[in-house]
């Protein structure tokens, strides 16, 4: 009997500790500027520097905190086999974490996060993603 | 406040409060003082983290908001006014200061580019400006002005007729002086 019902609770607490199969998160936090090289695996036909891309996933949210004001702005926002689409973050904001959601962006399933250097100053902050 | 801005080199600040009442202290030049319509943020809404919202107002098939978030710090954010309460992007403060913008203009440029295109194409600019602005206008990669909106109830939001390359966002007070540029073309 006890060991019928250490079986129920292992399977029950295994079940409850696996992420659901488009669960998860993403970050990289560096410095994004026009002469850095990508991270992560961006798009074939846009890789360039001052990208940070995370992998495919059915995200709900591409996001950037910043720690700083600054006078330039990153583009957040998602890839697709045959589309980037994104925001530029408004930079000149301090302190705060700004979110785009793919449907936003007439985007959606399967997708790359992304954020990558667009105007002004090499930037230090944290792009983000989470499903 | 004023003289830590000009001291600072600032021409001009513009603070947002994402609660209830009155936006800024009375006499505040450079801030958003419309404070919206409590609406309830929608499940969506709330996988963002937003707590709150009130509608500031909407401008064709656009709404903006302000809010807070479940730590309650301020935010801005705006969505499809089809769906009230959800909001597409959100910008909200890391802590309980509120939103402090070094420009009269919160800028949010919408760009895609698709393979082959090899470049930017503006597909929506969207924005928050302080109580002194009155005009926005976008121009091309090359200069020209392609789309402008007026600023009522602190925002605006612009779509461009024709599709083109992202270029200069231009922002004047209600004297037509100029208040507010960002040159998007490099990006």
């Amino acid at each position: 009997m006890n060991r019928r019902l250490l079986s129920v609770v292992a399977v029950a607490a295994s079940l409850a500790l696996t992420p659901a199969a488009s669960a998860g998160i993403w970050s990289w936090t560096g410095t994004f500027s026009s002469t850095n090289p990508h991270t992560g695996p961006c798009i074939w036909w846009h890789s360039g520097q001052g990208q940070a891309c995370s992998g495919w996933n059915y995200w709900n949210t591409s996001a950037v905190n910043n720690g700083a004001a600054n006078d330039g702005s990153l583009l957040v926002g998602f890839q697709n086999n045959n589309r980037i689409r994104g925001k530029y973050d408004p930079e000149g904001v301090c302190c705060a974490t700004f979110q785009v959601t793919p449907g936003e962006l007439g985007m959606g399933g399967y997708l790359i996060a992304q954020t990558e250097y667009a105007t002004g100053n090499p930037y230090n902050a944290t792009a983000w993603a989470s499903a | 406040m004023v003289c830590l801005l000009v001291a600072a080199g600032l021409t001009a600040a513009f603070l947002v409060r994402a609660r209830t009442g009155p936006a800024a202290p009375p006499g505040y030049p450079s801030t958003i003082g419309a404070s919206g319509k409590p609406v309830t943020p929608s499940a969506a809404s709330r996988k963002l983290g937003i707590a709150s919202l009130q509608l500031i107002g909407t401008r064709g098939n656009r709404a903006f908001y302000r809010g807070s978030d479940a730590d309650n710090h301020p935010c801005l954010g705006a969505g499809d006014a089809s769906n009230l309460g959800t909001v597409g992007f959100t910008l909200c403060s890391r802590d309980e200061r509120p939103l402090i913008a070094s420009d009269p203009v919160i800028a949010v440029p919408d760009v895609q580019m698709t393979e082959g295109s090899g470049r930017w194409q503006l597909v929506r600019l969207d924005g928050f400006a302080a109580d002194s602005v009155a005009r926005v206008t976008a121009t091309d990669s090359a200069g020209v002005v392609v789309a402008e909106a007026q600023v009522v109830d602190n925002v605006f939001s612009i779509v461009p007729a024709t599709a083109v390359e992202p270029g200069t966002i231009k922002a004047y007070d209600r004297n037509g002086k100029l208040v507010f540029s960002h040159d998007y073309s490099g990006g």
